[in-house]
Protein backbone atom coordinates (compact mmCIF):
# COMPACT_ATOMS: atom_id res chain seq x y z
CA UNK A 1 0.00 0.00 0.00
CA UNK A 2 2.74 2.43 1.01
CA UNK A 3 4.65 1.57 -2.07
CA UNK A 4 1.51 2.33 -4.16
CA UNK A 5 1.15 5.80 -2.55
CA UNK A 6 4.81 6.43 -3.19
CA UNK A 7 4.26 5.44 -6.78
CA UNK A 8 1.28 7.83 -7.12
CA UNK A 9 3.29 10.62 -5.53
CA UNK A 10 6.11 9.88 -7.92
CA UNK A 11 3.66 9.87 -10.81
CA UNK A 12 2.10 13.15 -9.60
CA UNK A 13 5.49 14.87 -9.52
CA UNK A 14 6.27 13.55 -12.93
CA UNK A 15 3.03 15.04 -14.23
CA UNK A 16 3.95 18.42 -12.71
CA UNK A 17 7.34 18.33 -14.38
CA UNK A 18 5.72 17.54 -17.74
CA UNK A 19 3.22 20.41 -17.33
CA UNK A 20 5.88 23.00 -16.49
CA UNK A 21 8.02 21.67 -19.32
CA UNK A 22 5.06 22.06 -21.65
CA UNK A 23 4.39 25.65 -20.55
CA UNK A 24 8.04 26.64 -20.97
CA UNK A 25 8.00 25.15 -24.47
CA UNK A 26 4.72 26.88 -25.24
CA UNK A 27 6.10 30.19 -23.96
CA UNK A 28 9.22 29.91 -26.11
CA UNK A 29 7.07 28.96 -29.09
CA UNK A 30 4.71 31.92 -28.55
CA UNK A 31 7.61 34.36 -28.17
CA UNK A 32 9.15 32.96 -31.38
CA UNK A 33 5.84 33.25 -33.20
CA UNK A 34 5.29 36.82 -31.97
CA UNK A 35 8.85 37.77 -32.97
CA UNK A 36 8.38 36.24 -36.40
CA UNK A 37 5.04 38.02 -36.81
CA UNK A 38 6.60 41.37 -35.79
CA UNK A 39 9.53 41.00 -38.21
CA UNK A 40 7.14 39.93 -40.96
CA UNK A 41 4.85 42.92 -40.41
CA UNK A 42 7.82 45.32 -40.38
CA UNK A 43 9.25 43.87 -43.60
CA UNK A 44 5.83 43.91 -45.31
CA UNK A 45 5.38 47.56 -44.37
CA UNK A 46 8.87 48.41 -45.74
CA UNK A 47 8.09 46.43 -48.88
CA UNK A 48 4.76 48.24 -49.41
CA UNK A 49 6.42 51.64 -48.95
CA UNK A 50 9.03 50.73 -51.52
CA UNK A 51 6.45 49.41 -54.00
CA UNK A 52 4.43 52.63 -53.62
CA UNK A 53 7.52 54.76 -54.24
CA UNK A 54 8.55 52.70 -57.27
CA UNK A 55 5.03 53.08 -58.65
CA UNK A 56 5.36 56.85 -58.20
CA UNK A 57 8.74 56.80 -59.98
CA UNK A 58 7.24 54.88 -62.92
CA UNK A 59 4.29 57.30 -63.09
CA UNK A 60 6.72 60.22 -63.15
CA UNK A 61 8.74 58.66 -65.98
CA UNK A 62 5.56 57.98 -67.97
CA UNK A 63 4.28 61.52 -67.42
CA UNK A 64 7.66 62.91 -68.45
CA UNK A 65 7.55 60.84 -71.64
CA UNK A 66 4.09 62.20 -72.49
CA UNK A 67 5.15 65.79 -71.76
CA UNK A 68 8.23 65.35 -73.98
CA UNK A 69 6.05 64.34 -76.94
CA UNK A 70 4.58 66.90 -79.33
CA UNK A 71 1.03 66.09 -78.19
CA UNK A 72 -2.17 65.20 -80.01
CA UNK A 73 -3.31 67.14 -81.97
CA UNK A 74 0.05 68.76 -82.62
CA UNK A 75 -1.46 72.21 -82.23
CA UNK A 76 -3.61 71.33 -79.25
CA UNK A 77 -5.43 73.78 -77.04
CA UNK A 78 -7.29 73.47 -73.73
CA UNK A 79 -10.53 72.36 -75.43
CA UNK A 80 -9.25 69.71 -77.88
CA UNK A 81 -6.18 68.24 -76.17
CA UNK A 82 -5.93 64.44 -76.28
CA UNK A 83 -2.23 63.96 -75.50
CA UNK A 84 -0.61 66.70 -73.48
CA UNK A 85 2.81 67.03 -75.10
CA UNK A 86 4.95 70.14 -74.75
CA UNK A 87 7.71 69.44 -77.26
CA UNK A 88 8.24 71.19 -80.55
CA UNK A 89 10.95 68.73 -81.59
CA UNK A 90 13.33 66.34 -79.78
CA UNK A 91 14.12 67.81 -76.31
CA UNK A 92 12.88 71.21 -77.45
CA UNK A 93 10.05 72.44 -75.20
CA UNK A 94 7.72 74.90 -76.89
CA UNK A 95 6.96 78.12 -75.00
CA UNK A 96 3.68 78.37 -76.96
CA UNK A 97 2.53 74.95 -75.76
CA UNK A 98 3.59 75.82 -72.25
CA UNK A 99 1.46 79.00 -72.31
CA UNK A 100 -1.46 76.92 -73.64
CA UNK A 101 -0.89 74.55 -70.73
CA UNK A 102 -1.13 77.54 -68.38
CA UNK A 103 -4.57 78.29 -69.86
CA UNK A 104 -5.72 74.73 -69.09
CA UNK A 105 -7.33 73.74 -65.79
CA UNK A 106 -4.86 71.87 -63.55
CA UNK A 107 -7.27 69.06 -62.60
CA UNK A 108 -8.21 68.60 -66.26
CA UNK A 109 -4.51 68.21 -67.17
CA UNK A 110 -4.22 65.47 -64.52
CA UNK A 111 -7.18 63.74 -66.14
CA UNK A 112 -5.61 64.01 -69.63
CA UNK A 113 -2.23 62.80 -68.34
CA UNK A 114 -3.93 59.89 -66.54
CA UNK A 115 -2.55 60.79 -63.13
CA UNK A 116 -5.67 61.23 -61.03
CA UNK A 117 -4.72 60.68 -57.41
CA UNK A 118 -1.33 62.35 -57.95
CA UNK A 119 -0.14 65.95 -57.92
CA UNK A 120 2.57 67.42 -60.09
CA UNK A 121 4.50 70.56 -60.87
CA UNK A 122 6.68 71.61 -63.80
CA UNK A 123 9.55 74.05 -63.47
CA UNK A 124 11.84 75.26 -66.25
CA UNK A 125 15.06 76.92 -65.14
CA UNK A 126 18.11 78.13 -67.00
CA UNK A 127 21.60 76.88 -66.09
CA UNK A 128 22.01 79.83 -63.69
CA UNK A 129 18.98 78.46 -61.75
CA UNK A 130 16.63 81.32 -62.73
CA UNK A 131 13.03 80.16 -63.18
CA UNK A 132 11.82 80.68 -66.74
CA UNK A 133 8.41 79.01 -66.51
CA UNK A 134 6.33 76.97 -64.10
CA UNK A 135 3.02 75.14 -63.91
CA UNK A 136 1.08 72.96 -61.50
CA UNK A 137 0.78 72.54 -57.76
CA UNK A 138 3.64 74.53 -56.18
CA UNK A 139 3.38 72.85 -52.75
CA UNK A 140 4.93 69.39 -52.87
CA UNK A 141 4.20 67.04 -49.97
CA UNK A 142 6.50 64.31 -48.65
CA UNK A 143 7.73 61.42 -50.84
CA UNK A 144 8.21 63.53 -53.95
CA UNK A 145 9.85 62.15 -57.08
CA UNK A 146 11.88 64.87 -58.74
CA UNK A 147 12.88 64.20 -62.34
CA UNK A 148 15.35 66.57 -64.01
CA UNK A 149 15.96 66.64 -67.74
CA UNK A 150 18.11 68.86 -69.89
CA UNK A 151 16.18 70.60 -72.64
CA UNK A 152 16.20 73.48 -75.06
CA UNK A 153 13.78 76.25 -74.16
CA UNK A 154 13.55 79.51 -76.09
CA UNK A 155 16.87 78.78 -77.77
CA UNK A 156 18.86 78.16 -74.60
CA UNK A 157 19.96 75.06 -72.72
CA UNK A 158 17.66 74.74 -69.70
CA UNK A 159 16.57 72.34 -67.00
CA UNK A 160 13.12 70.79 -67.00
CA UNK A 161 12.03 69.69 -63.54
CA UNK A 162 8.99 67.49 -63.04
CA UNK A 163 7.89 66.81 -59.44
CA UNK A 164 5.21 64.25 -58.62
CA UNK A 165 3.67 63.03 -55.40
CA UNK A 166 0.52 61.33 -54.17
CA UNK A 167 -2.55 63.43 -53.42
CA UNK A 168 -3.40 63.49 -49.73
CA UNK B 1 5.35 11.28 -23.74
CA UNK B 2 7.77 10.36 -26.45
CA UNK B 3 5.02 10.81 -29.02
CA UNK B 4 4.34 14.35 -27.75
CA UNK B 5 8.04 15.21 -27.88
CA UNK B 6 8.31 14.05 -31.45
CA UNK B 7 5.27 16.15 -32.37
CA UNK B 8 6.73 19.30 -30.74
CA UNK B 9 10.13 18.87 -32.39
CA UNK B 10 8.40 18.32 -35.71
CA UNK B 11 6.38 21.56 -35.29
CA UNK B 12 9.45 23.49 -34.16
CA UNK B 13 11.46 22.33 -37.18
CA UNK B 14 8.59 23.23 -39.52
CA UNK B 15 8.30 26.68 -37.94
CA UNK B 16 12.04 27.20 -38.19
CA UNK B 17 12.05 26.28 -41.89
CA UNK B 18 9.08 28.55 -42.61
CA UNK B 19 10.77 31.43 -40.76
CA UNK B 20 13.98 30.97 -42.76
CA UNK B 21 12.12 30.83 -46.09
CA UNK B 22 10.01 33.92 -45.28
CA UNK B 23 12.98 35.94 -44.07
CA UNK B 24 15.16 34.94 -47.03
CA UNK B 25 12.46 35.74 -49.60
CA UNK B 26 11.73 39.14 -48.05
CA UNK B 27 15.45 39.89 -47.73
CA UNK B 28 16.01 39.26 -51.44
CA UNK B 29 12.92 41.19 -52.52
CA UNK B 30 13.87 44.22 -50.41
CA UNK B 31 17.56 44.11 -51.34
CA UNK B 32 16.84 43.81 -55.08
CA UNK B 33 18.62 46.48 -57.08
CA UNK B 34 16.80 49.68 -58.01
CA UNK B 35 17.01 50.21 -61.76
CA UNK B 36 15.16 53.51 -62.09
CA UNK B 37 17.93 55.78 -60.68
CA UNK B 38 20.37 54.15 -63.12
CA UNK B 39 17.95 54.80 -65.98
CA UNK B 40 17.91 58.46 -64.98
CA UNK B 41 21.72 58.64 -65.26
CA UNK B 42 21.50 57.23 -68.78
CA UNK B 43 18.70 59.65 -69.70
CA UNK B 44 20.73 62.67 -68.55
CA UNK B 45 23.61 61.49 -70.76
CA UNK B 46 21.37 61.25 -73.82
CA UNK B 47 19.86 64.66 -72.99
CA UNK B 48 23.28 66.34 -72.89
CA UNK B 49 24.47 64.83 -76.18
CA UNK B 50 21.16 65.62 -77.91
CA UNK B 51 21.20 69.23 -76.70
CA UNK B 52 24.83 69.70 -77.78
CA UNK B 53 23.88 68.25 -81.17
CA UNK B 54 20.83 70.52 -81.58
CA UNK B 55 22.84 73.57 -80.57
CA UNK B 56 25.43 72.74 -83.28
CA UNK B 57 28.23 72.41 -80.72
CA UNK B 58 29.25 68.86 -81.67
CA UNK B 59 29.41 69.93 -85.32
CA UNK B 60 32.15 72.48 -84.58
CA UNK B 61 34.56 69.58 -83.80
CA UNK B 62 36.39 72.09 -81.60
CA UNK B 63 37.65 70.23 -78.54
CA UNK B 64 37.89 73.31 -76.30
CA UNK B 65 34.45 74.63 -77.24
CA UNK B 66 32.82 71.21 -76.72
CA UNK B 67 34.56 70.85 -73.33
CA UNK B 68 33.37 74.30 -72.20
CA UNK B 69 29.76 73.67 -73.30
CA UNK B 70 29.79 70.19 -71.77
CA UNK B 71 30.95 71.60 -68.43
CA UNK B 72 28.22 74.24 -68.58
CA UNK B 73 25.50 71.73 -69.40
CA UNK B 74 26.30 68.79 -67.13
CA UNK B 75 24.45 68.83 -63.76
CA UNK B 76 26.68 69.37 -60.71
CA UNK B 77 26.29 65.85 -59.34
CA UNK B 78 27.30 64.14 -62.58
CA UNK B 79 30.56 63.50 -64.43
CA UNK B 80 30.82 62.59 -68.09
CA UNK B 81 33.30 61.56 -70.75
CA UNK B 82 32.51 62.24 -74.39
CA UNK B 83 34.33 61.02 -77.48
CA UNK B 84 33.63 61.98 -81.06
CA UNK B 85 34.73 59.72 -83.89
CA UNK B 86 34.20 59.84 -87.64
CA UNK B 87 36.05 61.04 -90.71
CA UNK B 88 38.04 63.48 -88.62
CA UNK B 89 40.63 63.45 -85.84
CA UNK B 90 38.97 61.71 -82.84
CA UNK B 91 38.11 64.03 -79.95
CA UNK B 92 37.90 63.25 -76.23
CA UNK B 93 36.53 65.60 -73.60
CA UNK B 94 35.33 65.36 -70.00
CA UNK B 95 36.43 63.48 -66.90
CA UNK B 96 38.45 60.28 -66.62
CA UNK B 97 36.35 57.15 -66.20
CA UNK B 98 35.82 56.10 -62.59
CA UNK B 99 36.23 52.57 -61.33
CA UNK B 100 33.89 50.67 -59.01
CA UNK B 101 30.74 52.67 -59.70
CA UNK B 102 27.80 52.46 -62.03
CA UNK B 103 28.62 54.03 -65.40
CA UNK B 104 25.99 54.44 -68.07
CA UNK B 105 27.02 54.74 -71.70
CA UNK B 106 25.37 55.52 -75.02
CA UNK B 107 25.94 56.68 -78.56
CA UNK B 108 24.39 59.23 -80.87
CA UNK B 109 25.02 59.74 -84.56
CA UNK B 110 25.17 63.42 -85.46
CA UNK B 111 25.19 65.08 -88.85
CA UNK B 112 28.11 67.44 -89.48
CA UNK B 113 27.24 68.39 -93.03
CA UNK B 114 24.09 67.10 -94.66
CA UNK B 115 25.07 68.11 -98.21
CA UNK B 116 28.11 65.83 -98.38
CA UNK B 117 26.63 63.31 -95.90
CA UNK B 118 29.36 63.87 -93.32
CA UNK B 119 28.51 62.51 -89.91
CA UNK B 120 30.15 61.54 -86.64
CA UNK B 121 29.43 59.27 -83.70
CA UNK B 122 29.31 60.76 -80.21
CA UNK B 123 29.87 58.12 -77.52
CA UNK B 124 29.42 59.06 -73.88
CA UNK B 125 30.00 57.59 -70.43
CA UNK B 126 28.21 59.21 -67.53
CA UNK B 127 28.18 58.55 -63.77
CA UNK B 128 27.21 60.26 -60.55
CA UNK B 129 29.90 61.85 -58.37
Amino acid sequence: MISKIKEFKRKGKKAQIITSDFFIALGIMLISLLGLFGVWQYQISRFNTRIAFEDLQIRTLQTNKILFSSGEPNNWNSSNVKILGLAESERHISSKKLSRLNETNYNYTKDVLGIEGYEYSILIKNLQNTTLASYGNPNPQKDVVNLRRIILYEGQISIFELKMWRST
Amino acid sequence: MKKAQIFSIDAAIALFIVAIILTASLFYVIRSKEILPELQVSRVGYDIVAVLDHEGILQTLDQDKIAVELNKTIPVNYEMRLTLVGEFEPLEVGSELQKERFISSGKRIFVINSTDAKFGIAAFWIWTK
